[in-house]
């Protein structure tokens, strides 16, 4: 079994408004209106004086549930859109897990999925936690990242990244938060997304909307179900446009899509989905017994879902 | 496409034995390459350099590039595909594990993999444990084996030496070779598999006793077998039972111990002994082992007549 026994989702205080990022990137006055009006864009979370390892640390103390209970957990995820965070041999995450009195845990980045790298660990945590025999031990999943740099704060024209983070206990045991399936496809010919290869842009968007539907497709049915069953999509934040015109093509009702915080947390690399969570239930939209699944696309090419029940 | 459920409705059927690894392996190689050329257009160098400098720079270091990464380097994706085996089948999972950093984001070198063996595996880059990392790569591909159809894995270890610290490190940290070990891995149907154990927190004064403890764990009984010490032990007395103790080369980073393994392979397979790899991370306080059946690994090859 696996499941999430607790997820926190934590945006920075701060807020970066789109204006300010369209002169720290220097777009256009088209550009700063396709963000707006079409996107959703209106402010995202940054805090400019703030490290990796304040940002990760602060999402696992939104956790309550861990504070008494860290002794059992037996794995720490960092699962992250980036592959270098930080310079060499720095290595904010080995500093997170002393800082959280993880020392007695495993501690290791997962990479190769990108902004759905956060679907990945989930899965393999689960699958750990199951061979370890443990029904108490947990793994903590932090997902969250800095934008460092102007190449990081956007990715090309669709979407404007921010530092909103989550954590996210996984238990072996439980019933709250079920996993039921999951789906993950990486399309090899977009693993040079960031080349300015002639094209490759235009490919990626016209690939995107049946790459993504494919995944959802196939978790909700690997769990039984169909699209239709499902109460709520949690997505990666790319933008409102690329959401509704997905749930056009494939007939999924774009309301159970949780969209709320694009306009105010941008796309917070792998950390969407969780923070999404919280708000669906915070807000009721996912209730008890319902199913629903987490959805996201990275920048490696990758496309995954994950179904649950609540 | 790669699907799953969770592990209660597994229908893998793997033989499931805590600590063993339901997976056996076919085949080992390392290889050395020389220096490389790293290219990109004028536009990507320009944005690669930015978004490296900006990354140190939000460390208070200002760096040019070119003191975080040579020229004349080879990145991760141009390694995979310079050891990528061209007469196996399509693995089922790809795993990437690396000590050093790439400082090439354009480009995802486990997504480049997927595409040239035809869009099927479900790819895995592991990172951040310092010189154990390919230990957990490794049981994370067991993970696979034990709880999915997965049958083939391979499972790439590789680093780079052109990438340079920024603070002093230990010798151990410091990758003086681009250097890249590629282990074909497939499901074992005996519960005879790889068995693997990690601690973390031991110092370098608990580094003996914790290895032969390790050790002990991981070969019950008297057991004599075969030891790889990677270079965060060298200079360690080999623990009991040990008759054929082979030391990796410093400088290769995180493979250099899988590098030692491939490369004495047909001597190990003939001491006819299991085959107990070990690590240990001295940054980090990380020791790890493994353990390989002799018979598994590749002969010495055929002398032609």
């Amino acid at each position: 079994m696996t499941t999430l026994h607790a997820v926190a989702g934590y945006l920075p205080p701060y807020r970066m408004p789109l204006d300010a990022i369209a002169e720290r990137l220097e777009l256009s006055s088209d550009q700063v209106r396709i963000f707006r009006r079409f996107f959703g864009f209106r402010e995202v979370c940054y805090e400019p004086d703030g490290t990796l390892v304040e940002l990760l640390t602060a999402a696992a103390s939104a956790l309550d549930a861990l504070r008494d209970q860290r002794h059992r957990v037996r794995y720490l995820i960092h699962a992250r859109s980036l592959p270098e965070v930080a310079p060499y041999p720095i290595n904010p995450l080995q500093e997170v897990r002393e800082l959280l009195g993880l020392g007695h845990a495993q501690a290791f980045t997962l990479a190769a999925h990108g902004c759905a790298s956060g679907l990945q660990a989930v899965d393999v945590a689960g699958k750990l936690l199951a061979s370890d025999g443990e029904p108490d031990a947990l793994a903590l999943i932090l997902a969250g990242e800095k934008v460092f740099s102007r190449r990081a704060q956007m990715i090309s024209d669709i979407s404007i990244m921010g530092e909103g983070a989550a954590a996210v206990l996984v238990s072996p045991r439980g019933e709250r938060d079920r996993m039921l399936s999951y789906a993950s496809e990486t399309h090899g010919r977009f693993a040079s997304f960031w080349k300015s290869t002639p094209g490759s842009f235009t490919d990626y968007s016209e690939a995107y909307p049946a790459a993504l539907a494919a995944v959802m497709t196939a978790a909700a049915e690997h769990a039984g179900l169909a699209l239709g069953d499902m109460a709520a999509v949690l997505p990666h934040s790319v933008n409102l446009m690329s959401w509704n015109r997905l749930c056009t093509q494939i007939g999924f009702p774009a309301e159970r899509v949780v969209l709320d915080n694009v306009a105010v947390t941008g796309h917070s690399f792998c950390a969407d989905p969780f923070i999404n969570y919280r708000t669906a239930v915070g807000d009721g939209r996912i209730r008890p017994g319902d199913a629903y699944l987490m959805v996201a696309a990275g920048l490696s090419g990758t496309f995954s879902a994950m179904a649950f029940r609540h | 496409m790669y699907t799953t459920l969770p592990p209660e409705d597994s229908t893998a059927g793997s033989p499931a034995v805590p600590g063993i690894l339901p997976l056996r392996l076919d085949s080992c190689r390392h290889l050395l390459l020389p220096p490389g050329l790293w290219t990109a257009s004028e536009d990507d160098r320009r944005t690669v350099t930015q978004h490296y400098e900006e990354m140190s720079a939000s460390y208070g270091l200002s760096l040019p590039f070119e003191e975080l990464a040579s020229s004349r380097r080879n990145t991760f994706a141009d390694i995979a595909a310079a050891v990528l085996p061209r007469d196996t089948g399509v693995p089922d999972v790809i795993m990437m594990a690396h000590l050093t950093p790439d400082y090439d984001a354009r480009r995802s070198p486990t997504s480049e993999l997927v595409g040239l063996l035809g869009d099927g595996p479900l790819p895995y880059r592991v990172s951040d444990e310092g010189t154990v990392s390919p230990f957990t790569a490794l049981r994370l591909a067991g993970e696979h084996a034990r709880w999915d159809p997965a049958e083939r894995v391979l499972l790439l270890i590789m680093d780079q030496a052109d990438t340079r610290p920024v603070r002093p490190v230990p010798a151990t940290a410091v990758v003086e070779r681009d250097s890249v070990v590629a282990l074909s891995l497939s499901r074992s149907t005996t519960t005879a598999g790889i068995p693997v154990r990690r601690l973390t927190g031991v110092t370098r004064e608990q580094l003996r006793d914790a290895l032969a403890g390790i050790v002990g764990e991981t070969l019950p009984g008297e057991t004599p077998y075969a030891l790889v010490l990677g270079a965060g032990l060298a200079g360690l007395p080999a623990p009991a039972g040990a008759r054929d103790v082979l030391h990796a080369r410093p400088g290769l980073g995180c493979t250099g111990v899988w590098a030692a393994l491939a490369e004495h392979a047909p001597r190990l397979r003939a001491g006819g002994h299991p085959v107990l790899l070990a690590e240990y991370d001295p940054m980090y306080g990380f020791l790890a082992v493994a353990v390989l059946a002799a018979k598994e690994l590749p002969g010495a090859k055929p002398v032609a007549p």
